[in-house]
């Protein structure tokens, strides 16, 4: 019976070559059968090579949530702990509403991804929109964040949040100074403080904004500089930058 | 000595000749060779009981044993 077990694995290891397109799918759904197996090494193996693949025929963001809970699972049941949380860090930075199914998960996994989310305290990324930059924010605890332009490196331009966060929230920023005007084209920095149970500064993060006016018969917008990066809110150090804040009741100066 | 690999969908307690050894999967429950009673069970589910033999030097396998809901007929 056993033998006809590892059969069963080795052909699905060694199976004809799918085209790329179906080769992320079929290793995340055999990654799967693997897990269902308590086959964890293949299942490693095949979910990381699942995983791995790029471009137009990568997994789309459910299956690649999907393929990270499994694969953080299986790395449980081989005993490789700092795996498991490293990648359900990464889950939780590429979606962080994914919770792993208590159905299928029990407790010596659930318990990992708890910790490891309850280390984060949240993820916040930038987006483009038509109309700006949206920062969108997910708190897993509530948290008092401010949210603030300033020209890069530079002077403050706008405060635009400060208060306390236990879901999420999206701040936009339009281009325009707290006085209404609309700021000039340059270089900024988005900011986003995450304040500690004492009122201290437990991380600053910076998102570099770029404000140009391509068309000049339209409004100028600001636009990210970046594809979406994601910042967890962890402890001071790693990506905090130099910044002095003044928190008032209403309002947040960066300086 | 041989081993005993257990998963069911959905996760449940395992017990093996009544003396529980943790919720599912398992991937090797050390057990003297013979035959064992295994049983995994839920909360709202149908328990599962099956016996298994178990043989020096190696792993036996039960795995992606589905407990029904027990509201299921």
């Amino acid at each position: 019976m056993r033998d006809i077990r590892l059969m069963i694995v080795a052909v699905l290891l060694a199976g004809a070559q799918p085209s790329a397109a179906q080769q992320a799918d079929l290793l995340l759904s055999k990654g799967v059968f693997a897990y269902e197996d308590v086959w964890y090494d293949s299942a490693s193996t095949l979910l990381r090579r699942a995983l791995s693949v790029r471009g137009a025929d990568s997994l789309d963001t459910p299956r690649r949530a999907r393929a990270l809970t499994y694969l953080a699972a299986s790395e449980v049941y081989r005993g490789r702990r700092d795996s498991s949380v490293a990648i359900f860090r990464r889950l939780l930075q590429e979606s962080p509403r994914r919770l792993p199914d208590t159905l299928v998960f029990p407790p010596p996994v659930t318990s990992v991804y708890m910790g490891v989310r309850a280390s984060l305290h949240g993820v916040a990324r930038i987006r483009s929109t038509p109309q700006g930059v949206d920062l969108i924010i997910v708190a897993f605890t509530a948290h008092r964040l401010g949210v603030g332009v300033r020209v890069h490196d530079g002077d403050p331009v706008r405060s635009l949040f400060d208060g306390s966060v236990s879901d999420s929230i999206v701040v936009s920023w339009d281009g325009k100074k707290d006085d209404g005007t609309m700021a000039p084209n340059g270089a900024y920095d988005f900011v986003l403080i995450a304040f500690g149970p004492k009122g201290e500064i437990a991380k600053a993060v910076r998102f570099p904004v770029v404000l140009d006016q391509k068309d000049a018969t339209a409004p100028p917008r600001p636009r990210s500089l970046e594809a979406p990066p994601l910042f967890p809110l962890t402890g001071l150090g790693g990506d905090a930058v130099e910044l002095v804040l003044e928190a008032t009741q209403r309002h947040l100066v960066v300086r | 000595m041989g081993f005993l690999a257990v998963s069911s969908m959905p996760w449940g307690e395992v017990t093996v000749d009544e003396r529980r050894v943790g919720p599912s999967p398992q991937t090797a429950i050390a057990l003297t060779p013979g035959v064992h009673e295994v049983r995994i069970f839920r909360p709202g589910y149908k328990a599962y009981f099956a016996k298994v033999r178990i043989e020096a030097g190696r792993t036996a396998r039960l795995t992606r044993i589905a407990l029904p809901d027990s509201s299921f007929r």
